[in-house]
């Protein structure tokens, strides 16, 4: 066990790195890969199905890979490398030592437990519920346990982050506000906050319903709390990605926001509005009045809408204006010509930025809405949506700082380099694909969550319109570039931090 | 500190901004067109 109050000095960022920070945080991100090879494989093996032309797996299989693909990369890779996240933003952004870690190492071994649990159910055909494990689908029980414990270790580790700012308050680590991606981060805690009590608050009767102990649970009732768990954990991604990009936004080309105020605000805005998406999943449920499903999701639900607005132009303009000091000033778009698209963070950044506002953001928005929901919500261009702004907005940023951790925090030297550069372009090139790929095959009414589109041993025969069969094929093509872009990631991640040079302390080389 | 700029120091993301906000009025109305045609009312 290694001395609390051991560190070093950033050579790059002056900034202190705690022992204790660093092993957890790296234990952590490397867990998380762990769970996003899993979950990318799951990925391989259910568009290999979904595309007719191949058809992989049975019906049986297909579920149960969906359901693992659904809880490894939604779950379990993002919080897993969000706790991470929060460590880093905490004890390293504020310059102190991590509050109690061996809390923190109680609360990775909770996660850690519960997602082996959940896996170890799904994968033994004991959980074939999907993620959304809607009841009366019932689960082994061990599988609600799994979820809860997961559910436990996190809110620890969000504890953890808030006790470090404490600490860092009480010591004066730092002068005037926090860093904006500390604030960030916070504002992404909070919301965890919020979002995992409501996992608790749903599966712990969930947990003793399938134990027996409960003889019914209401499936309109479960349907309202879960998406307080299931869509909120996407917002907790969408916050800690807009703080990771500001982040990416220094490191690449040394951005600062033109005016912080409004990105904090931007970030309150986050946490007292976001949450309203969650309700775009009740909209054609009839749990809530249509009064308060319009008034949530046409009106409210644009504050927080305003918010990523706010970002998502707020930092193209701090890159924009970083560039133009650099003397990029000719014409409009020379400060993006002639970034460092050879670096890794900057095409990563740049494309998580807009993959996630023009294909995720705009189909969000216009889905959110209660009468176009109607149309599109049980379609494949729902699916489309979430892999626009889960896949190719959060899962290509954190990929992006990835490249930046290994060397700055974990202090080996990155193996691969021009891999890892090429990587976010195959990835995100191939996430473009996929999600426009299912966007257009559901609004042709392609469905999502379906094993064979072309009903070929249905009792009820039926066929899509032709380019139905096209769009799955242009989608199956984008996933099979996303899955290499995401194998060339874990292949460089674990060959550096395992095998990569060890960087001497003084060293002072980002990539 | 936040920095005072003469002029508006970003042309390029104002540019990218319009070209997001056309985009998104397009889908937007395209989905109420295409609702319009498979929920008909009246």
């Amino acid at each position: 066990m290694t001395n609390a109050a051991e560190f070093r000095t950033c050579p790059i960022t002056g900034k202190k790195v705690f022992k204790s920070t660093q092993n957890l945080m790296w234990i952590n991100a490397v867990t998380a890969v762990v769970f996003i090879l899993i979950g990318g494989i799951m990925a391989l093996l259910v568009a290999l199905t979904r595309w007719p032309a191949v058809h992989l797996l049975s019906a049986e299989w297909f579920y149960r890979a969906l359901t693992a693909h659904g809880l490894n990369m939604l779950i379990f890779w993002i919080v897993f490398f969000e706790i991470a996240g929060l460590y880093f933003g905490s004890s390293v952004l504020l310059n102190v030592r991590l509050a109690v870690p061996k809390l923190g190492w109680l609360a990775y071994l909770l996660m850690l437990v519960g997602a082996v649990m959940v896996d170890w159910m799904v994968f033994t055909g004991k959980a074939d519920v999907m993620f959304t494990s809607y009841v009366p689908l019932m689960a082994h029980p061990l599988y609600y346990l799994g979820i809860i414990l997961f559910a436990v270790g996190a809110l620890i580790g969000c504890g953890i982050f808030f006790a470090t700012w404490a600490i860092a308050r009480a010591e004066k680590t730092f002068e005037g506000s926090v860093p904006l991606v500390t604030f960030g981060l916070a504002a992404a805690a909070i919301i965890a906050v919020f979002t995992l009590s409501a996992g608790a608050i749903i599966y712990i009767p969930t947990f003793l319903w399938s134990l027996g102990l409960i003889k019914n649970l209401d499936a309109g009732m479960y349907r309202l709390i879960f998406w307080g768990l299931g869509h909120a954990s996407q917002q907790i991604n969408v916050t800690a990605m807009v703080s990771i990009w500001y982040l990416l936004g220094v490191l690449t080309v040394g951005a600062k926001p033109v005016n912080e105020k409004i990105c904090r605000t931007a970030f309150v805005l986050y946490i007292l509005f976001i949450n309203l998406a969650s309700e775009h999943h009740l909209l054609t449920d009839p749990t809530l009045s249509s009064a308060h499903k319009i008034a949530n999701t046409s009106y409210f639900m644009y504050l927080a809408v305003l918010a990523s607005m706010i970002h998502a132009l707020a930092i193209p303009m701090a890159l924009e204006v970083a560039q133009r000091k650099k003397g990029y000033t000719k014409g409009l778009f020379e400060w993006l010509t002639k970034a460092p698209w050879g670096q890794p963070g900057f095409p990563a950044l740049i494309f998580s930025l807009f993959i996630f506002g023009f294909i995720g953001g705009i189909t969000g928005v216009a889905y959110g809405t209660e009468q176009l929901a109607i149309k599109s919500h049980n379609t494949w261009a729902m699916t489309g949506h979430f892999h626009g702004t889960v896949v190719g907005g959060t899962t290509l940023a954190f990929m992006g700082l990835t490249y930046y951790v290994i060397p700055l925090i974990f202090r080996r030297e990155l193996i691969g380099k021009k891999l890892a550069t090429i990587q976010p372009y195959i990835f995100g090139i191939g996430i473009v694909l996929m999600s426009l790929g299912m966007g257009a095959a559901g609004t042709l009414g392609s469905p999502r969550r379906h094993w064979d589109v072309t009903f070929a041993v249905s009792i009820i025969p039926f066929s899509f319109d032709p380019t139905v069969i096209l769009f799955t094929t242009v989608a199956a093509i984008g996933a099979m570039l996303a899955v290499t872009g995401g194998a060339i990631y874990v292949l460089v991640s674990v060959l550096s931090v395992f095998f990569g040079r060890k960087m001497a302390v003084n060293e002072a080389k980002l990539l | 500190m936040e920095e005072k700029h003469d002029s508006f120091p970003a042309p390029g993301t104002f540019v990218i901004g319009l070209i997001f906000f056309t985009l998104f009025v397009l889908f937007y109305f395209l989905n109420w067109k295409w609702l319009s045609m498979i929920w008909i009312v009246g």
